[in-house]
């Protein structure tokens, strides 16, 4: 059944009005489930993903109402709390409480499916009465007493969620001390990075940046392993007993990595891909109540490894969606997030360079990066004698390996940011490993799209499906899908500097505007504490601080003496620093001291009670 | 004319609990006046309690905003709070006895007191009572009981009842014939609700018995609860409508009161209105789950019923933290309509296997002294960790209070033993006697240490003249002192349920209140011998039954 547009239109318009936000996130959303729509008995559209219907495929409106009275019935709202509907769905459970003088907000966990239903069904109604909810924060900020109407379809496809939900609404029972907590500002995160290979320096620029956004970042770096693992690889042993060695390698690293979080005690383990993290460890984290999250920075399709581990992590970022997403949630993954790759400015950055070094790193055209198999092919078909090629793995037999430099051996960071900035052209294909072409239906990003966009280097980069999502193709990127094409760019950049600089400056500012690490690890923590905003509160006690010390001094002397002692090293007074102060005094306790140790007392019962 | 200040902070049930208490301070201060200091939240309460002349509240919400609240500022807490306590003292009360729990209570007792000493209102039965909220567990009177001792009123004979006017009589009057409630009627009143999970019975086994009482007894039910329980009150009464008065969430204080009071038998999660019911003259079954047992916190008053589930995991330490939650299907609705058909036809109640396969049933007894005891409905195996409360319970009577220095250790040691071989059968003998044996010595071995410390003390006295010369000699003995108090701790570790008497000690070293070292060592030595009287007393009465239970074992062995 195709979405029906006077429908769409209808709805957009009327959502337009209640909630424009909300009206803007859905009309932007790709949507990418795999759903779909069809015809009940009675002729209602019903939605129906995978082998789960969202109503009923005979009679959808008598089943919503059927779903109301039952739930009137047995969970009806006579304590005065507010009924919250747990999934939007297509709305014929919500439309028979319209008509009831009842309380009841509306809470939808996907924005896809806001959009599938708003093509096809009309929710003016719905709309016109009630904002939809789309965020868990919501239930943070306000302190409603609620009773959940869940609508199962919802539950079976986003299961963390209502769970999630479901500890919210029990931790605020309509009870005043809950307004006390609010979602961390500043979380303490350990960031776990892989023994080598390319995810390595991404978690490298994810420190950097979840340091500048203002968090506590602890970094395993597993670089430190990166020796005694070559070691035992290149170990002259029977191959089951190394595997057995290297299962044994991993798991040690991994119980360092519980050790060290059942020290550190984060709000948020980022693991980067390859992360050495076994399952078990996993399974203790879980246990330790430590929320972990996975950025795979990897090709899903040649890195199979995701299906076994995708499971056991929080929250999995991925650098595909479309057939990906679905995969995942065949596995039961339903906390999964697009996260592309970025470049961080601050390495990737432009640079002066010396002669000697422009010497050695500039080229009319040059390619930094490994020798896949479509990368041999094509290059040793480009005809121009000036490319040079950086990187390891490139056969030493082809024709190719006189361009080849440092004799193939792999290059600095630093050495790649001058590459990137003195060559006229860089060559950016994206890897192929088993084909002689260019894979113009690739479904993600590679990162040196983005370092050379951010190093204001001019790049020609094979064209990808979402390529267009991150730059304007012709104006901030110049894209190729065929070697003929390649070629003739070449031509073209080459004879033409000042083009060259205009887009080159144009990508580096999209970069800086959108696509740094600091854009995504904010969208990572946006995601993550919407989802789990439970795993991330703190007590508003907290800071629980004087605000006005000459106010506080002037209208009670008495107090002058301890707040001057009491000043920690944030130059704040707080109740801590001052219960500090009053516990070790060497005379009797005063009056004035007293009061503190009760309004601290206090602070601790209620904390206590909310807990 | 005495002025005297409770400080009751904690909640409902404890407020209610305070009734013997005041009543004993009005009798033994006559023409007193009595302020009592409670959580505004809270004040209604204090309505219904006979011979409390004033309420003052301190308002947790406002506390709580000004901590909590957005703009909070510790200026404001502390403007707050201080002009609370500047009002209070303007009162200028003679006594203040604190019954709130954990710290808020001894600052509230210095915050309220008009002399500056912090320690000045704290009497050993408060410290008492400060000590054990820090193990909660480790408490063998009931608080009832243990609010009349923080008194010193502990054996006063207490009959008060909660007030109830005309005016509120004729209020429930007026409900139950709107439900054509007649007089003769059996009306069984129902608390499903209560403030944790781990302590609500489940709703299908209140249901279950609702039924029993409706179709066998031909009463009518009567739902008591505040808004909380509303749903658990529906779910009942939609059943059994028109046998079903639902009063949950429909009641203030005075008027749940007025309505317990008119109601035969209570069954009852622990709860506020457990008290109330108690306090009303109301027969009460009270369930008890989680970490409350009936001994400490159980239905004031003779003959009332406490269940508790027999599971080793009973009383629970963690009862946030569990997940099954299994105690609370160990007490069935069978059992529990027997015993409300006991108590209102008056019929025997016979032992059976089912009444008590999952469960124990204890009845409440007060003791010649006025002490209120939940003892085995049926004779029970006396397992290690019931005999040594029983004695402990003694011990504190003896060492804290004035008003037993009338009884000798024989005396309670004999009257123990009545109650073992009354209430209680010993299957394992040999084990009781093997453990009596080693916490002897291990007794012996503490009071050896205390012995020495004592005379450490007393040359410690002799140096204190002359502080400046002796400073050396008076470092080294307050080290030696230090070392056999925690060697002290470090014993008292192994005596298992008798640690509490060591806790005490503790708390007591760590609140020395002495202005110099003269004082000081006096005070440590008191308290040195107080823990020795202490331990003596629990050889004594341990003795007392390993001796007489040796000659009975022998002389069955004869037999």
């Amino acid at each position: 059944m195709n979405a029906d547009k006077n429908i769409y239109l209808k709805n957009y318009n009327t959502l337009l009005k209640t909630q424009p936000d909300l009206a803007e996130r859905v009309r932007n959303l790709e949507v990418s489930v795999a759903c779909v729509i069809i015809n009940s008995k009675n002729n209602y559209p019903v939605l129906k993903e995978g082998n789960i219907s969202f109503h009923s495929t005979y009679d959808p409106v008598k089943e919503g109402i059927r779903f109301v009275e039952a739930n009137l019935k047995s969970n009806g709202s006579n304590d005065g709390s507010t009924i919250l509907f747990y999934g939007l769905g297509f709305g014929y459970h919500i439309k028979p409480i319209l008509e009831k003088k009842i309380l009841f907000e509306i809470f939808e966990p996907r924005l896809e499916i806001i959009k599938i239903a708003m093509q096809h069904v009309d929710l003016t109604e719905i709309f016109n009465r009630k904002k939809i909810i789309t965020e868990l924060n919501y239930f943070l900020k306000n302190n409603v007493r609620f009773k959940i109407w869940a609508h199962q379809p919802t539950i079976k496809n986003n299961i963390n969620t209502f769970e999630s939900l479901s500890k919210i609404i029990e931790r605020t029972p309509f009870n005043s001390h809950d307004s006390s907590m609010v979602l961390k500002d500043k979380l303490k995160i350990s960031v776990i990075s892989p023994i080598y290979g390319g995810s390595l320096p991404i978690s490298k620029y994810c420190v950097s940046a979840l340091k500048a956004i203002g968090h506590e970042v602890n970094f395993w770096d597993s670089s430190m392993f990166a020796e005694p693992f070559d070691k035992l690889l290149n170990l002259n042993i029977d191959e089951a007993n190394k595997k057995v060695l290297y299962d044994l390698f991993q798991h040690l690293i991994s119980e360092m990595v519980v050790a060290s979080c059942a020290a550190e005690k984060p709000d948020l383990l980022i693991a980067l891909a390859q992360a050495p993290l076994s399952i078990k460890a996993l399974e203790r984290l879980k246990l330790a109540n430590i929320t972990t999250a996975f950025w795979f920075v990897e090709d899903y399709k040649h890195m199979e490894y995701w299906k076994s581990y995708a499971p056991y992590y929080d929250f999995y970022f991925t650098i595909q969606k479309g057939n990906f997403f679905n995969q995942l949630k065949n596995i039961g993954v339903d906390n999964y997030y697009y996260l592309p790759m970025a470049a961080d400015p601050e390495i990737h950055c432009k640079k002066v360079l010396s002669d000697d070094e422009k010497k050695e790193y500039g080229s009319s055209i040059s390619f930094m990066g490994a020798g896949y198999y479509n990368r041999q092919q094509i290059f040793s078909r480009i005809k121009y004698h000036d490319f040079k090629i950086w990187g390891n793995s490139w056969d030493p037999e082809s024709v190719i390996w006189k361009n080849v430099q440092k004799d193939g051996n792999r290059v600095t960071t630093d050495e790649t940011v001058k590459i990137f900035n003195s060559s006229d052209i860089n060559l950016n294909l994206h890897s192929y490993a088993y084909e002689d072409a260019i894979n113009s239906e690739g479904d993600f990003v590679n990162p040196r799209t983005f370092e050379i966009a951010s190093c204001g280097a001019f790049q020609l980069v094979d064209r990808r499906t979402c390529l267009k999502d991150h730059f304007i193709d012709g104006e901030e990127m110049i894209s190729f899908e065929s070697e003929e094409e390649l070629n003739r760019l070449i031509d073209y950049y080459l004879n033409n500097p000042s083009e060259r600089e205009i887009i080159q400056d144009k990508a580096r500012l999209r970069v800086l505007k959108d696509h740094t690490y600091i854009h995504r690890m904010k969208e990572m923590l946006y995601f993550i504490k919407d989802r789990r905003p439970e795993c991330f509160l703190e007590s508003t006690s907290d800071k629980f601080t004087v605000k006005d010390k000459d106010y506080f001094v002037s209208n009670f002397p008495e107090v002058e003496g301890v707040l001057n002692k009491a000043v920690n090293e944030n130059n704040e007074i707080t109740i801590d620093s001052i219960v500090d102060v009053v516990n070790s005094r060497d005379k009797d306790l005063e009056y004035h001291e007293a009061v503190f140790l009760l309004m601290n007392e206090f602070k601790n019962l209620f904390q206590e009670r909310t807990q | 004319m005495k002025k005297i200040l409770i400080i009751n902070l904690a909640r409902f049930g404890d407020i209610v609990q305070t009734i013997p208490m005041i009543e004993g301070i009005n009798h033994k201060y006559p023409g007193c006046e009595i302020t009592m200091l409670v959580n505004s939240g809270f004040i209604n309460v204090c309505s219904v309690i006979p011979g409390l002349h004033r309420t003052v509240g301190l308002d947790f919400r406002n506390i709580y905003n000004l901590i909590f609240k957005e703009g909070a500022a510790i200026e404001n807490g502390y403007q707050y709070i201080k002009q609370q306590f500047i009002e209070l003292r303007k009162l200028r009360f003679d006594k203040i006895y604190n019954i709130t729990p954990h710290d808020i209570g001894i600052i509230t007792t210095y915050l309220s007191g008009k002399e500056n000493e912090f320690w000045s209102n704290i009497t050993d039965w408060s410290k008492y009572y400060i000590n054990i909220t820090k193990n909660w567990s480790t408490l063998t009177l009931n608080v009832v009981d243990l609010f009349k001792r923080i008194a010193d009123v502990s054996r006063v004979e207490c009959t008060n009842k909660i007030k109830i006017d005309d005016k509120l009589s004729f209020y429930a009057d007026k409900i139950l014939n709107s439900f054509s409630v007649s007089k003769n009627c059996f009306l069984v009143g129902l608390q499903p609700g209560a403030s944790t999970d781990d302590k609500k019975w489940p709703l299908n086994y209140f249901i279950s018995l609702a039924d029993r009482i409706i179709n066998e007894l031909n009463a009518k039910i009567i739902l008591f609860g505040g808004k909380g329980d509303m749903s658990d009150g529906t779910a009942i009464e939609e059943k059994y409508k028109a046998d079903v008065i639902n009063m949950i969430g429909k009641t203030d204080i005075m008027q749940l009161s007025a309505l317990m009071s008119k109601t035969d038998i209570l069954i009852t999660n622990d709860t506020g209105p457990m008290h109330i019911a108690s306090f009303s003259g109301t027969k009460v079954i009270s369930i008890n789950m989680g970490k409350e047992l009936c001994e400490t916190t159980g239905p004031y008053g003779e003959n009332n019923i406490s269940l508790q589930p027999k599971i080793n995991c009973y009383p629970c330490l963690k009862p946030k933290l569990c997940s099954s939650k299994t105690c609370r299907n160990k007490i069935k609705p069978k059992p529990v309509y027997e015993l409300i058909e006991y108590l209102y036809k008056n019929v025997n109640l016979s032992f059976d296997n089912y009444l008590t396969d999952e469960m124990n049933i204890y009845v409440s007894k007060f003791d010649k002294y006025g002490t209120i005891d939940f003892l085995p409905a049926f004779k029970k195996e006396l397992d290690l960790k019931t005999f040594y409360r029983k004695i402990i319970r003694k011990i504190w009577d003896f060492s804290l209070s004035d008003e037993f220095n009338d009884l000798s250790v024989h005396t309670v040691s004999e009257e123990l033993n009545n109650i073992f071989e009354k209430y209680f059968y010993i299957n394992n003998y040999a084990l009781h006697v093997s453990d009596a044996v080693m916490k002897k010595t291990q007794i012996l071995e503490i009071t050896s240490f205390l012995k020495k410390g004592i005379s450490l003390c007393a040359k410690l006295n002799n140096y204190t003249i002359d502080i400046n010369n002796n400073l050396k000699k008076i470092t080294y003995l307050s080290k030696e002192l230090e070392a056999i108090e925690q060697h002290t701790f470090k014993k008292g570790e192994g005596l298992g349920e008798l640690e509490v008497i060591i806790s005490m000690f503790k708390f007591e070293i760590e609140s020395l209140k002495g202005k110099n070292i003269t004082e000081l060592v006096d005070e440590i030595a008191l308290i040195y011998t107080r823990l020795i009287n202490r331990l003596n007393m629990t050889l004594t009465i341990i003795n007392y039954f390993v001796e007489l239970n040796t000659i009975n074992y022998s002389n069955k062995r004869i037999a």
